[in-house]
């Protein structure tokens, strides 16, 4: 097959170059983390990790963190919680309106941030509820719940019924079944798609601008620093989160292999 | 906030504080004849332990006042920590105590004079005592009653804010890469092509511009012919410019990171923040048109808390050693004639105090925003319109 | 009792069970619903009323039914200009992501082991776990009058002055929305084409088809959905970008979302807002809706 080859090796540097395209920013953002100086461009000044003594001793992110933290952190509990219900519903019996509620649930991940954001600003404005970290989490619910009912329906539609008509016919009531039966197998799934809605509640500035009050979390720290005076603590405090989310996919993988073991 | 904030120096004067207070009530309640001897002690502790707490402050990075020395050791003093959220612009500020949910969180902000009515219109700030801001009594005169305190700090009877710092909005420049421009055109030469910004600073480019167009009115009036003129001047300007600048502490880095050699308009303490990247000559300068005059209040908001703690910091901003230090660490002018003489000569050299009557009210008076606009003039909501399309 | 009657008893029992199932089923989705409703569809109707009301000051609203914020968002010169340069860079950007995308999608599918394909699409993965605002201002730091394209281009002698238009201008937002959205369209479109069995395209091979006949009669059609998913995505979302354009677009830093964002915040004008977006929301559902049509076609 050697006139395969050239066609393969094409496609291969295309790939690696692209690559290395999606990873520049990142890469640069890892490495000034480290510079000795304010810069953030060239030339490097060497390494220090005063950046990182700075975020460390920065109360302004430690209270934007916890602040993020409590939003994803509730949204993810009431998501998966109100997801998988909304899952079980959509793929179990197909009733009359079960497209139209789909096709509800799905379409706000259709929608820019700006939409939800100042659609509930306007409301919360026009009933005078003060804007807080709960507003934020009402923006977040709606904007990540698509995403988890696509990962949990997805799931659902591959999963094997025949398993729970085996333990009704065991005498296993509804919800005997669903508790040793159908959630031990769909629970990989949950705990990506909880993996997901995390890290989307966790990065988000677009609604959470609108809806926020006199809080801030991470996303919007970062924003106003880089607006309007940006040090390298900004490099530090995104490569402590992008090593903080490494481990953290890596042991849940772990805990998903050997769940599914 | 809560202890933990605090340095264990802080957290242990505070205790001391509130033990002396406690002793000092005591001793008055026992010993009426020993109130005299007390009474120094007493009001003492209970200024002192007023004073303690946590200032939530929204509004310009540097108006927090966190260099000023003698503000900072107050600070540590009177166990004071102080929580910044810093604005871009202006609108900001109306849009946080408006529907942003800043009423009740926030205790401490500025508004630039113009905006007074305004604000007070949308009800944002809350009426203040002076009697709790004695230091206010430093100030000139001009800044505590007459014409122009009567228009933006103190009107329908009560007080509103109190002004404790002015400057003048130019043009900031790389010192070490181009010489002083004289005039806002000189920007346009095509040596400074793609080389400088514009600030996305609304009333400060108007009154700027009215300036350069040299239609200038002190009561900012400006027919919507007037208007399109001055939006001309800067769309002249835009064309030639790098980038719009998101905020004046953004200038500083991109004068830092060597992305621009000028920007308009502009404002002395980005000289400040500059330096703090590294850049040390990063200079204002006011070109030959005009510049815009600003006069920054504080003012409390609605519904804050811990309203005690924000005026002993208000009163301890106009100590004359406060006043000094803030001239030079915003590269602005003070409002407390005392406070000429403690500054050093570059500082003081910067603004001309001798002819501050002059200044405030003839040469360039300050930069407002449009009020009570009879039909055919424009609107404050017309300025940020045309600002919107400006920069589009 | 009859064998009809017993199995007209069946029946209704059949029937009452079916009819309870439907209704518990019913009330699993109902929570979901209910968050959508109240977080969403509610405040969306509320924009939507706004949108026809007049405003008065900042922040005011009088309740008085008027059509002048939508005449003036049509009409507006400006607004049109801004939505042409947003829509037109988001397209761009879109189209770009997807036809970028293809060959590498192709690559990972096609033509990797199966370990080394989860690796690839596991970096891909990862590559969107940098927070997004992060990734923005890194570009300042490539872009820049100082930073490593122009260091690099000074240095091997290619041009003398810094390249003042990589940064602070249109090119870099496209920049950057490519590189935000590429990772999106890789995936979708890997998934896509995991639906294509091998054996199709060696079997076209086989007949002698070219690679490019191969692609347009087979692949393009088979993940026509993937395609359009990633299109009309990174379309929605980069035209509704608003700090994109504000941190890395110079002169041109306005978009419409901007726009909307400031009628809100700077301007205090609700209405206004409400108006804009809502025409906005009316071009990304015809968008939307032409390019469903994209799907069914069956290739060149």
């Amino acid at each position: 097959m050697t006139h395969r080859r050239p066609h393969v090796s094409g496609l291969a540097v295309y790939t690696v170059l692209l690559f290395l395209f999606l990873f520049a920013p990142i890469a640069f953002v890892v490495l000034f983390s480290f510079n000795k100086t304010a810069g953030l461009t060239f030339p490097f000044h060497g390494f220090s990790l005063r950046w990182y003594r700075a975020v460390f001793s920065s109360p302004t992110y430690r209270e934007s963190i916890v602040a993020s933290l409590r939003v994803a952190l509730i949204t993810v509990v009431v998501v998966v919680v109100v997801g998988t219900l909304a899952g079980i519903g959509l793929t179990r019996h197909a009733f009359r309106g079960s497209g139209a509620a789909r096709g509800l649930l799905l379409f706000p991940a259709a929608l820019p941030g700006l939409f939800v954001g100042i659609a509930l600003l306007s409301f919360f404005v026009q009933t005078k509820v003060t804007l807080s970290l709960w507003t934020v989490t009402a923006g977040h619910l709606v904007y990540v719940l698509p995403y988890f009912v696509l990962v949990v329906t997805s799931r659902l539609q591959r999963f094997d019924y025949l398993l729970e008509e085996a333990a009704r016919d065991l005498g296993a009531g509804p919800w005997t079944t669903f508790r040793r039966v159908t959630l031990p197998l769909i629970a990989p799934s949950l705990i990506a798609g909880a993996l997901v809605v995390f890290s989307l509640s966790w990065d988000e500035v677009f609604i959470t601008f609108f809806t926020i009050g006199a809080q801030n979390t991470l996303p919007l720290v970062i924003y106003s620093t880089v607006k309007q005076s940006v040090d390298p603590s900004v490099n530090a405090i995104s490569t402590l989160l992008l090593a903080g989310s490494l481990v953290f996919i890596f042991s849940v993988r772990r805990l998903v292999v050997d769940l599914q073991q | 906030m809560t202890d933990e904030l605090l340095s264990p120096a802080q957290r242990f004067s505070r205790r001391e504080l509130m033990r002396r207070g406690l002793l000092g009530g005591t001793a008055i309640a026992l010993t009426p004849s020993l109130l005299a001897a007390l009474e120094g002690s007493a009001a003492a502790a209970s200024t002192a332990t007023a004073a303690s707490g946590t200032i939530n402050f929204f509004s310009w990075q540097g108006y927090d006042l966190l260099d000023e020395p003698t503000v900072k050791a107050w600070r540590k003093k009177n166990g004071v920590t102080v929580h910044s959220t810093y604005v871009n612009t202006h609108n900001d500020i109306t849009a946080k105590f408006t529907a942003g949910g800043g009423k009740g969180i926030y205790n401490l902000s500025t508004y630039e004079a113009g905006y007074g009515p305004f604000y007070v219109g949308l009800d944002i700030p809350q009426p203040l005592d002076l009697s709790k801001i004695p230091n206010f009594k430093n100030a000139h005169p001009l800044f505590r009653s007459g014409a122009i305190a009567n228009k933006w700090w103190h009107f329908k009877g009560k007080q509103w804010a109190v002004p404790f710092t002015w400057g003048i909005q130019g043009i900031n420049y790389q010192s070490d890469k181009i010489k002083a421009p004289t005039s806002y055109r000189d920007l346009l030469k095509p040596e400074f092509k793609k080389k400088y910004g514009v600030t996305d600073d609304p009333v400060a480019a108007i009154v700027i511009g009215a300036h350069a167009t040299g239609i200038f009115r002190a009561d900012s009036l400006y027919t919507h012919a007037q208007l399109s003129k001055i939006i001309a001047f800067w769309k002249t300007l835009k064309a030639n410019a790098r980038l719009i600048v998101p905020s004046y502490g953004n200038m500083g880095d991109l004068f830092a990171s060597g992305e621009i050699v000028a920007a308009t308009p502009g404002w002395a303490a980005v000289n400040s923040f500059a330096a703090s990247k590294g850049d040390h000559a990063v200079k204002h300068v006011a070109p030959k048109e005009g510049s815009a005059t600003f006069c920054d209040a504080f003012f409390i908001p609605n519904g804050a808390k811990d309203t005690d703690v924000v005026y002993s910091y208000i009163n301890e901003a106009f100590s004359l050693e406060a006043q000094a230090q803030e001239a030079k660490a915003l590269v602005q002018a003070a409002v407390c004639p005392g406070a000429v003489k403690l500054m050093d000569k570059a500082t003081r050299a910067l603004y001309p105090y001798g002819q501050l009557t002059q200044i405030l009210t003839k040469a360039a008076p300050l930069e407002v925003i449009p009020a009570n606009v009879p039909k055919g003039y424009a609107t404050f909501a017309d300025w940020n319109k045309a600002w919107e399309k400006f920069k589009a | 009792m009859t064998a009809a009657a017993v199995a007209g008893q069946i029946g209704s029992i059949n029937v009452r069970v079916r009819r309870r199932r439907r209704l518990v089923v019913a009330g699993l989705v109902a929570p979901a619903l209910l968050v959508v409703c109240g977080a969403l569809l509610v405040p969306a109707l509320n924009l939507i009323v706004q949108s026809f009301l007049e405003s008065s000051g900042y922040g005011g609203v009088v309740y008085h039914f008027t059509l002048s914020n939508y005449l003036d968002a049509i009409r507006d010169p400006t607004y049109r200009k801004v939505a042409w340069h947003s829509f037109g860079l988001g397209a761009l950007a879109a189209l770009i992501c997807v036809v970028a995308g293809y060959p590498a999608a192709y690559f990972i599918t096609f033509r990797l082991h199966h370990r080394w394909r989860n690796l690839a699409l596991f970096l891909v993965v990862i590559s969107l776990f940098t927070s997004y605002l992060v990734r923005l201002y890194a570009w300042y730091t490539i872009l820049g009058g100082n930073g490593i394209v122009n260091t690099a281009l000074i240095h091997l002698g290619v041009v003398k002055h810094p390249l003042l238009f990589l940064l602070f201008s249109r090119w870099a937002v496209l920049i950057a929305f490519v590189n935000v959205f590429l990772p999106f369209s890789v995936l979708m479109l890997t998934s896509a084409m995991q639906n294509i069995r091998p054996e199709l395209l060696e079997n076209a091979r086989d007949l002698g088809a070219s690679p490019l006949r191969t692609f347009s009669r087979i692949v393009l059609p088979l993940t026509m959905t993937g395609a359009v998913g990633a299109f009309t995505y990174t379309f929605i979302l980069t035209s509704g970008d608003y700090i994109t354009p504000s941190l890395l677009g110079g002169t041109s830093s306005t978009s419409l979302a901007n726009i909307v964002s400031d009628e809100f915040v700077a301007l205090g004008n609700r209405q206004a807002g409400a108006a804009i977006s809502c025409v906005m929301l009316l071009i990304f559902f015809t968008v939307y809706l032409s390019l469903s049509r994209l799907e069914r076609w069956k290739g060149i």
